[in-house]
């Protein structure tokens, strides 16, 4: 038997990019109502055309794709604070709803975060280890993208219109071409 | 429903800033004795008046804001590794010792409970599943919901001679 080592090596930390970071996003959705057709919306059968949220905002069942991210992304965790209350039960799921994206090519709206409820300004939550379907425990070391996706949202309940939160996602990349 | 995208949205990780960072600090009891006043240390009441800290050093009950953290930090775990022990029982917690700076209360222990300094190469950071602050009880991380600092809880008297280096795991969070 050999021991082998890479030529020339030496101590350092071989990084080849793709450390760990944390995507964020401020949801504000008065101000995303206000904005109108210059909200920053599109709806993705039409991408690069402005899209008015009605004044009534999200309806149930909407999607927002409010991460896009490529291929070779491994996500390990989402969360969520609350900035401002919507003021009644106001609910949503996190995670991916394409069945191709992630290494598990099964669609999951809450892979990550399920039914958290945005009524109550000052409320955090993230995605536990054991009980959610793309927590730690169930994928050690985080969901892998294996094509260019994103990270949906999922509005469960009618009338979410005054809510204004953060989403967060701790992700890393991984060279999987 | 519809689906909707961020209008012209391209694949890419869109990193506003707050990627995460290792904090870390070495405390080195003797060198701050020596220094007396400039030995970097204040009390909060004065904040910009050195303090010398007594050659006994750190006492049962004293705290050390170690790191100030801005609104909007995640802290994820916290750990020690002894450079040079204490040489005697000198434990340590690390937490929060202020209840209205995190999500949640004060929790002196948050992240470290009882860690002891006494015995050089010694490591310890904080578990998922035991403590409050741990993953298990908050994933994601503790929020800090104004500014605030990770505090260590000197829990024995005469802590003099211990040299060790404090790290916390943080990224940031914009909730302004």
């Amino acid at each position: 038997m050999a021991t082998y080592q890479w030529k020339g090596a030496g101590y350092g930390l071989p990084i080849t990019s793709g450390g760990a970071m944390r995507l964020q996003k401020k949801i504000d959705l008065p101000a995303i109502i206000a904005g109108g057709a210059d909200g920053g919306l599109a709806l993705v059968a039409a991408p690069t055309v402005g899209s008015a949220l009605a004044t009534t905002g999200f309806t149930s069942a909407d999607i927002l794709e409010a991460f896009w991210v490529p291929k070779g992304t491994l996500v390990r965790k989402v969360g969520v604070y609350v900035i401002t209350g919507e003021g009644g039960a106001a609910t949503i799921d996190i995670g991916c709803c394409s069945a191709t994206q992630t290494e598990d090519e099964t669609a999951d709206d809450d892979g990550w975060i399920n039914a958290f409820d945005l009524q109550t300004a000052g409320v955090t939550i993230a995605n536990t280890d054991a009980t959610l379907a793309f927590g730690d425990d169930t994928i050690p070391g985080g969901v892998l993208y294996i094509t260019n996706g994103s990270i949906d949202i999922t509005f469960n309940t009618a009338l979410t219109a005054a809510a204004i939160f953060v989403i967060w996602a701790d992700v890393a990349w991984l060279n999987i071409e | 429903m519809a689906t909707y995208q961020w209008k012209g949205a391209g694949y890419g990780l869109p990193i506003v800033g707050g990627g995460s960072i290792i904090l870390q600090r070495k405390i080195d009891i003797p060198t701050i004795i020596a220094a007396g006043a400039k030995g970097g240390l204040a009390l909060v009441a004065t904040p910009n008046d050195g303090s010398a800290l007594a050659t006994t050093g750190f006492g049962a009950a004293d705290i050390l804001e170690v790191f100030w953290v801005p609104k909007g930090t995640i802290v994820k775990k916290c750990g020690v590794y002894v450079i040079t022990g204490e040489g005697g029982v000198a434990t340590i917690d690390i937490g929060v010792s202020s209840a209205t700076e995190t999500e949640d209360a004060a929790d002196a222990n948050g992240w470290l409970d009882d860690f002891d300094l006494q015995t050089a190469g010694v490591t310890g950071a904080t578990t998922d599943a035991t403590l409050t602050m741990g993953d298990d009880a908050v994933p994601g991380g503790e929020l800090y919901i104004t500014n605030g600092s990770i505090d260590i809880l000197f829990n024995t008297a005469l802590t003099a001679v211990a040299v060790f280096v404090v790290w916390a795991d943080v990224s940031w969070l914009d909730i302004t």
